[in-house]
């Protein structure tokens, strides 16, 4: 009977820890929903895995996801993006032919923002127009 | 004891029974686990408030993110004391009774003889029928040993009536001229009038039970004992409707049965019970209790017993001590006048007997919080080492304010004395006491200031949900994490540390009241002086809308405040983040629920089927 009377006596107490508890535990969800979306976007994003620098990783990286679907905008802005990288450190000549070949197969007028930026700045680095 | 009135349910509530609670007396390994989440609270608290600090502060909105801060450290700091206060229930033991006088002293003077103890009924305007039956129940006070019982009824109304009824009940009548110093004068001038060894005070509706002497006078075996506070049980405690009667009335019996159904799964739910959260157990059972290991426990006025001498001692020694301190101010002013540093002894000695005679003996501070101010004079008197007692054992009923304006009146008086004497004579800044009183008086006068935190508490989520503007420089998960563990630790502790008491109804309430802190406060300050109004007995008809509308302003605020802030969040407005917008939802919503109680509280009127009948039963008793 004691327990009973502490308990109902507590219930406000009770309520106000799970509503806590449950408030907390939405935020975090939502935090973890949102952190996932951040490393969806950062995968998707076409400078993913050239933030350490290592140029030749992310161009290979590059490759093998522009192999995979070369007709899918975000492969080429990366590839795109990665060409223009590796060019900026060791030159544009060596890449120059396959750099054509990829701003050939892209559409120019695409609605894609990054893809379009990606181009531009590829043409820049390798001097086609 | 509670044979008076048939109670509306032979179950439910205390409230319905009109019992008073049994003392909580939590094991060992529940004090463990209490002191354990209570100083991982306060650590986890000091790691979150050092992260605030030095991390997390919006510099952008420093005007509303300083505030913030600053109101939760000073919150922590409460926290800390009432943690001190909460830690241990270690409490006396209380010997067996004293036979004669002579097991409750030190050095008996003259021969040894039976126990005097003097019972007072101070009233002024209450119902006199009222003190009878407490009168009444006195002449009813068991004790094993022989005893002498002396009854006084105190009169500060100079009331034939009164005197009748004394009379009557074949108890001593004692009046005066005058009503210099309200109850406190009117107490002292009782003891210039009796000579008992032990005053019980009563206030006119105290009705104390027979074992009220059988439980308190062991205690003074000790002859360092100055003191015993018992709680202050109020029986008239409106009990509200149970769910089960509400949704009866309502629905009929179907409606019934499924509160019934309800009630036994959830427990009872009374709509409007102790509506004015009026239940003093809280205070007596853990706040005053746990203090008794500090020796620091205050006495309250009624239901406690003295040991005259303690008194009139403490009395002699503050008299002593005030006419040393304006005979050295006399003294100063006349060397600044005349430039002899030194006063003639005999100057010095007329000047003193010249401030004897003016200076008014009061074995009772006369003072809107005598109670407290006497309990500071004696546990400062570090040279006999007085010592109090809190015993947690109700022992005496008495009657509770039951309307807002009572309400009002009763706590702004306890608000207003206290402040008075944390502002004119700190015990912080006192001799004699120990640090572990200190402490537990810094924990009394501090919970007075909170209204000055709790306006930035009712103000943050308001700000934010109009604006936008983040207190903390992001609500990111960063600071869930940093927050979440205190928040849920401290709940878990105060559930553990408070255990067998409402301590949400007790927060809620401190929330709730804080114009009325606010107020007392800022009449402290510039220096007005306390009245000592008595607390009306009889229920005022009424609703009190104007005594709540600073709360009723707040609750509209919130209100306007969230619908705002959750169209700015659904029209994507930048700032309203999801879990900015679900925290300042909660925080709002918790601010609004505290202040609901006032609220509701100034809207109550007494339910005649359930309410009537236990706070009238005193009419009936008498009748």
């Amino acid at each position: 009977m004691r327990l009973r009377e502490s308990l109902a006596l507590a219930r406000g107490q009770i309520a106000w820890i799970l509503a806590l508890v449950v408030s907390t535990g939405i935020i975090i969800q939502l935090e973890r929903v949102d952190f996932q979306g951040r490393l969806s976007l950062l995968e998707r994003n076409p400078l993913a895995g050239m933030e350490a620098g290592t140029g030749d990783a992310a161009l290979e990286s590059a490759r093998a996801a522009y192999a995979q679907s070369p007709d899918d905008p975000l492969p080429q802005a990366q590839m795109l993006t990665a060409l223009t990288l590796a060019a900026l450190s060791d030159g544009p000549d060596a890449l120059r032919v396959e750099a054509r070949a990829v701003l050939a197969a892209v559409s120019p007028d695409s609605d894609n923002t990054v893809l379009n930026a990606a181009i531009a700045l590829a043409e820049t680095a390798f001097a086609t127009r | 004891m509670t044979d008076r009135s048939t109670p509306p349910h032979p179950a439910g509530t205390r409230f319905q029974r009109q019992e008073p609670w049994e003392h909580n007396a939590h094991g060992p390994l529940h004090l463990a686990v209490w002191q354990f989440l209570a100083a991982s609270s306060l650590f986890f608290g000091a790691w979150y408030l050092w992260w605030r600090w030095t991390e997390s502060l919006n510099w952008s909105a420093a005007w509303f993110s300083l505030p913030l801060v600053i109101a939760e450290t000073a919150a922590f700091i409460g926290l800390i004391l009432f943690t001190v206060n909460l830690w241990s229930p270690r409490s006396p033991r209380r010997p067996e009774l004293p036979r004669t006088v002579g097991d409750t002293v030190s050095e008996l003077v003259g021969p040894d003889r039976p126990i005097i103890v003097d019972v007072f009924f101070a009233t002024y305007t209450e119902d006199p029928e009222l003190v009878r039956l407490g009168v009444q129940d006195a002449k009813r006070m068991e004790y094993p040993h022989p005893i002498e019982l002396q009854i006084h009824v105190l009169d500060d109304g100079r009331r034939p009536e009164m005197a009748r009824v004394a009379e009557e009940e074949g108890v001593n009548y004692i009046t005066r001229s005058d009503n210099v110093g309200y109850k406190a004068g009117n107490l002292r001038n009782a003891m210039y009038e009796t000579g008992g060894d032990f005053i019980v005070i009563c206030d006119a509706d105290t009705q104390p039970f027979p074992n009220m002497l059988t439980e308190t006078l062991g205690y003074f075996r000790d002859p360092q004992v100055a003191w015993v506070q018992t709680p202050q049980w109020f029986w008239d405690v409106p009990p509200g409707v149970p769910l089960e009667a509400r949704l009866r009335r309502r629905f009929g019996a179907p409606g019934g049965w499924v509160g019934r159904q309800v009630e036994r799964v959830v427990g009872p739910m009374n709509k409007g019970e102790d509506p004015f959260a009026n239940d003093p157990q809280l205070f007596y059972d853990f706040i005053q209790h746990r203090r008794n290991w500090a020796n620091a426990s205050f006495c309250c006025g009624a239901a406690s017993v003295h040991r005259r001498e303690a008194l009139m001692e403490a009395a002699i020694r503050s008299w002593a001590a005030r006419i040393d301190e304006l005979t050295h101010e006399e003294e100063r002013d006349a060397a600044r006048l005349t430039g002899e540093f030194a006063m003639f002894e005999a100057v010095r000695d007329s000047a003193r007997m010249n401030r004897a005679r003016e200076l008014d003996f009061t074995p009772f501070k006369l003072h809107v919080s005598e109670d407290i101010y006497t309990s500071i004079v004696l546990h400062s008197d570090r040279e006999r080492g007085w010592k109090s007692v809190l015993h947690p054992k109700v022992v005496s009923r008495m009657m509770s304010p039951n309307d807002l304006l009572s309400w009002t009146i009763q706590r702004y008086k306890y608000a207003g004395g206290t402040l008075d004497i944390m502002r004119n004579d700190n015990p912080l800044f006192r001799r004699g006491l120990t640090l572990p009183q200190k402490l537990m008086y810094a924990m009394t006068f501090y919970s007075y200031l909170s209204p000055l935190w709790n306006i930035v508490f009712l103000c943050a989520p308001i700000v934010f949900l109009f604006t936008g503007i983040a207190p903390v420089a992001t609500y990111s998960l960063e600071f869930f994490l940093h927050i979440v563990p205190f928040l849920l630790l401290n709940e878990f502790a105060q559930l553990c540390g408070l255990w067998g008491s409402s301590a949400m109804r007790g927060r809620r309430w401190y929330m709730a009241m804080f114009p009325l802190t606010l107020n007392a406060l800022w009449a402290v300050l510039r220096g007005r002086r306390i009245s000592f109004p008595v607390t009306p007995k009889d229920r005022a008809e009424g609703r009190y809308l104007r005594l709540v509308r600073w709360q009723l302003l707040f609750i509209v605020v919130n209100m306007i405040a969230l619908v705002w802030g959750w169209t700015a969040f659904l029209q994507g407005t930048p700032g309203y983040s999801l879990g900015a917008i679900i925290a300042n939802t909660l925080w709002s919503g918790n601010n609004i629920l505290s202040l609901m109680v006032i609220v509701r509280a100034a809207l109550w009127t007494p339910d005649p089927e359930h309410d009537l009948p236990v706070m009238e039963g005193y009419r009936h008793e008498a009748a």
